[in-house]
């Protein structure tokens, strides 16, 4: 792309969010949309925890809806939330030119990158209940963090080849400067509403969820019982429904955080409880595949199954 | 021939490295260089490292064209199988003729101590530096190594991606491989300033064209670029920039084009605690702070753009959102954990483990509480109170959501808890202590002020040890990784700097009762032979030789600042002739008793005086007396607050002459088995009045000998 070539910028959040599709479909990305349970960051989302393991080629893009019942502030910090959405891409192998890439689709929603400060910036990504890390950077916008970046060296607790980069856009702060507005809360979603009148009330009364009504007991309950139940799908081989067991632990065990049930000595050990299902359910994949074949690796007649890979 | 010198270049194009890796890396890509060059024996006039986020390069000026010819003296096999009868040249003389690449007949004899060998003289005339030098680049640019590396496509491991290598050989391009890239001409400016590929003409124009490129590639020079940038900046405000060189550094290495944008943040935001605000800029967002006259923190800061030109305004708007939502963070968790109170927060460090074996932190206040009033009970009865305040809260900090939260503030572990107890209205010396207790942090950190600070850093890194102990942990060889030895270091200097006397062996012993009583059992590990060597490393370090410093640590080495006192007169008197005297007093006693059979030596404390009347000999009686006098003169000074040890070694110095006489007129090892013991009693009472102060056989003889 022509770095002189001004691009307008988009009038709302959904046209810019429409603007990065249309830049990684273009790309050759599968957009298979957000997962359908609640998780912590798109890295949850099968499209990635599963897809970076093991020699296929893959190429996905998604919005994920990102639950942090910590970070809830009632609505009151103009950049905090418990419930955000992340722009990600998982890119299989990494490109040699990806952070070129990544900037280009910077300027296709319309930031200047002339007229602002960009950084790369140190970030050694760790996601200790998937067992998995990476190197990377936080990339700055301005002093302001706007994207995770990270190549992938394990997830589940195996070794990656090829390496992933994974690309996670925070689009909420994006969105925010495209628009000159200095909270979340006075985004225009549409052009006609803003983000305070779909989300704000949900913060506020999440907030006081997670903080001070929900039921600690239940929720120990709740986790014993998808930890079991996890072991079970996994063991029977079911993948996919193990895996979504593995992630209502992980929710389970943000939320008992945030309610600060969980003691520092427990947490280490409900920590490594997810992370040892995380990586049943890795291995259980990794096998799956081999057994399948590898059907990505076949190249162009792979294309009915990634068109159809909005379930992985 | 005329010598031609040229320059050479590599760059090393990566993606953004960390920056707490670059500096590093220039050291030993430089030092690589210097090295391989020497080996190769090629001359150059200058070799430096240059680099930033997106590139390590290697500069060498005045290189030579050629590597040094070089005649080398290859030693080959005994003459005697060099030859055969007929004086022929033998397989072993042709074979090593032919290994060096010299005739046979050009082999020379040299003489040696084992016979005479035959000897090669093999002249390299040197390679042209140009055809050695993609051996050398590649070694180099490989053989970096990062705290952390990646692995991006299978070619390597590096600190991040290698994308380009620039290889110049003045204008040429020097071709090798290195991470699956083919060195070349080929490089990238700044990200935003010059995005494009371009082609650098030659070695000596690597800098100026990266100027052009909007790249300042040498750090030292980014470096005073970003100073005065800063204090620029800060003066517009009437204040100045909070500038350590270590944020000076990092953010040098963030960059490769710098430029100041100066930041405002609400006053309001000032209500919070020095240190939070402070780090609410400095630790994530690398910001520098800006102080007033005063001293005091003012509403600004001032941040390094890495580039230039338009965007100014947007960038100080995005930068004052971020700082805005992090002091915001910064006041949620201060107000939350205000609302709660400390006294809350106390009980949730029950919830805190400290160590499986040792219970949670709470359990650990508990015990400090009782050795932080011990303490006080033996240096300043007065601040007991306020000391025992202290102890009980000063860790109350591990419970706030402003360390908790994981945040950029469980920095200020150790340094918050001061700033809730001053605001929950806690007395002043309370808040000092808890202030001060977390120093000194290094060897070259202030030592806490305050008597109440002093005790409580002093009874926080006696349980750091004694607990450590009890739990198994080890210090061994370089490692520290629990912190133990710092800790003991720590209390050795406070006490040695503040002049404070404590025997801290027989408080690590009190401390162990505590545990005891807590049913912790005891651990492997001797607190004295630990205690030593750390007291033994500061004497060291203020001068006093080893043997001076094992002689009295032998004896009561509990107390470091009296153990220095000893050190001290023992060093004062090493250096006079009476030091001989002394040494030749200790020795006679010493000597024979380590010669008799330990059995014959009567114990000390054995009532010697009772057998007096069986005294045969005058000078018997004579050195058993003035024995007895010296020993109640030393038991006198050692009890007073600051011994006179020198005055002490004067009046062991002065049983020289009766120890003389003492062995002129007897003889110790006599048949009569009572006399020999009786004698060798007298004796050992000698031995055991000199071993009050030092263990001097572990002293020289004479006066500045050192021993061995």
């Amino acid at each position: 792309m022509n770095p002189k070539q001004k691009i307008e910028v988009p009038a709302s959040f959904q046209e810019m969010l429409l603007r990065l599709e249309q830049f990684w479909s273009g790309y050759g990305c599968v957009l298979v949309q957000p997962y359908s349970s609640e998780v912590g960051a798109g890295t949850f989302n099968p499209a990635t925890f599963f897809r970076v393991l093991g020699p296929e080629p893959w190429k996905a893009a998604y919005v994920e809806p990102s639950r942090r019942p910590k970070d809830g502030r009632y609505g009151k910090n103009p950049n905090r939330l418990q419930m955000f959405y992340q722009y990600q891409v998982v890119l299989k192998p990494s490109p040699p030119d990806v952070l070129d890439v990544y900037l280009d689709s910077l300027r296709h929603i319309g930031i200047e990158l002339e007229k602002h400060d960009v950084r790369f910036v140190e970030d050694d990504w760790e996601s200790p209940t998937l067992g998995a890390w990476g190197l990377g950077w936080e990339v700055w916008l301005d002093g302001q963090e706007i994207t995770q970046f990270t190549y992938f060296q394990q997830s589940g607790g195996y070794d990656l080849n090829p390496i992933s980069a994974e690309i996670t856009y925070g689009i909420e702060r994006i969105a925010c400067y495209l628009q000159g507005v200095d909270r979340i809360m006075d985004l225009r979603w549409s052009r006609d509403v803003r983000w305070d009148e779909l989300f704000l009330k949900g913060e506020v009364e999440w907030s006081t969820f997670n903080f001070e009504q929900s039921n600690p007991a239940l929720l120990f309950e709740q986790f014993e019982k998808m930890e079991k139940e996890a072991e079970r799908l996994l063991t029977a081989g079911l993948v996919l429904p193990g895996y979504d067991y593995v992630i209502k632990c992980s929710h389970l065990f943000n939320l008992l955080e945030a309610r600060g049930a969980i003691s520092v000595t427990e947490r280490v050990g409900t920590i490594a409880r997810v992370r040892k299902l995380a990586r049943r359910a890795a291995g259980a994949f990794l096998k799956q595949r081999e057994e399948m074949g590898y059907p990505l690796l076949r190249g162009p007649s792979a294309t009915a199954e990634l068109a159809g890979a909005g379930r992985v | 021939m005329r010598a031609v010198s040229r320059t050479f270049l590599l760059e090393i194009g990566c993606e953004e490295l960390p920056a707490g890796f670059i500096a590093p890396a220039l050291r030993q890509l430089e030092s690589l260089a210097r090295d391989g060059l020497k080996e190769a024996r090629i001359g150059s006039t200058s070799v430096r490292a240059v680099g930033t986020p997106r590139r390590l390069a290697l500069l060498a000026e005045g290189v030579a064209e050629r590597q040094e010819a070089e005649t080398r003296e290859l030693t080959g096999p005994a003459v005697r199988v060099a030859f055969d009868a007929a004086g022929l040249p033998t397989n072993a003389a042709r074979g090593f003729a032919k290994s060096a690449g010299v005739p046979v007949e050009a082999l020379e004899r040299v003489k040696t101590a084992k016979g005479e060998y035959l000897l090669a003289r093999v002249h390299d005339a040197g390679k042209p530096a140009r055809d050695v030098l993609p051996e050398l680049l590649k070694a180099w640019a490989s053989g970096l190594s990062f705290p952390k590396t990646m692995q991006w496509d299978g070619s390597g491991r590096f600190a991040r991606p290698v994308r380009w290598i620039v290889s110049l050989w003045d204008g040429e391009v020097v071709p090798f491989e290195c991470f699956g890239i083919e060195s070349g001409r080929r490089s990238r400016g700044h990200r935003t300033l010059s995005p494009e590929w371009f082609e650098i003409k030659s070695a000596d124009r690597y800098l100026a064209t990266l100027r052009d490129r909007g790249v300042v590639a040498d750090p030292g020079e980014r470096r005073e670029q970003v100073e005065s940038l800063v204090s620029k900046a800060s003066a517009a405000k009437q204040g100045k920039a909070m500038t350590d060189p270590e944020l000076l550094e990092e953010v040098t290495n963030l960059i490769e084009w710098p430029d100041a944008i100066l930041g405002h943040f609400d006053e309001d935001y000032l209500e919070l605690p020095t240190p939070v605000v402070v780090t609410a800029m400095r630790a994530h967002q690398r910001y520098f702070p800006v102080e007033g006259g005063s001293g005091k923190l003012l509403p600004h800061f001032v941040a390094i753009r890495n580039g230039r030109g338009e965007g100014a305004d947007s960038i100080r708007r995005g930068n004052e959102i971020v700082l805005r939502a992090r002091l915001e963070d910064a006041r949620f968790y201060w107000q939350n954990d205000l609302k709660v109170g400390l006294e809350a927060k106390v009980l949730e460090l029950k919830q805190i483990l400290w160590h499986e074996k040792l219970g949670s932190v709470f359990d650990r206040i508990q015990r400090l509480v009782q050795l932080a009033e011990e303490l006080a009970r033996q240096l300043a009865p007065k601040v007991r109170g306020g000391v025992s305040r202290a102890a009980y809260l000063c860790k109350a900090d591990l419970a706030t959501e402003m360390i908790r939260s994981g945040k950029e503030f469980a920095a200020l572990e150790g340094v918050v808890g001061a700033e809730y107890a001053a605001a929950q209205g806690e007395p002043a010396e309370v808040v000092r202590a808890i202030r001060e207790h977390i120093l000194p942090r290094g060897p070259s950190d202030p030592l806490p002020p305050s008597m109440e600070g002093t005790i409580l850093a002093i009874a926080d890194r006696l349980d750091v040890i004694v607990g450590g102990f009890r739990a198994g942990l080890l210090v061994s060889g370089s490692q520290d990784p629990y912190g133990l030895r710092r800790a003991g270091n720590g209390i050795v200097r406070i006490l040695l700097e503040k002049t404070i006397r404590l025997d801290v062996a027989g408080l690590a012993t009190w401390l162990g009762g505590v545990y005891d009583r807590a049913g912790i059992p005891t651990g492997q590990t001797d607190f004295t032979e630990f205690w030593v060597q750390r007291v033994a490393s500061a004497l060291e370090e203020r001068g006093i030789p080893y043997d001076t410093a094992a002689s009295v640590l032998a004896v009561r080495p509990g107390d470091p600042l009296d153990v220095w006192a000893r050190a001290k007169a023992i060093e004062a008197i090493r250096e006079t002739e009476d030091f001989e005297g002394l040494m030749i007093g200790y020795r006679r006693a010493a000597n024979i008793l380590r010669t008799a059979p330990p059995e014959e030596i009567a114990v000390s404390g054995q009532p010697l005086a009772e057998r007096a009347e069986a005294f045969t000999d005058k000078a018997e009686a004579d050195l058993h007396l003035e024995t007895k006098m010296a020993r109640q003169a030393v038991e006198t000074y050692l009890q007073s607050q600051e011994p006179d040890y020198p005055a002490v070694l004067r009046h062991l110095l002065g049983l020289r002459p009766a120890i003389d006489r003492f062995f002129e007129a007897v003889m110790v090892m006599a048949d009569d088995p009572a006399a020999r013991k009786r004698r060798l009693a007298i004796l050992e009472g000698v031995r055991q009045t000199f071993i009050r102060i030092a263990e001097f056989s572990a002293l020289p003889s004479a006066p500045g000998q050192k021993s061995v």
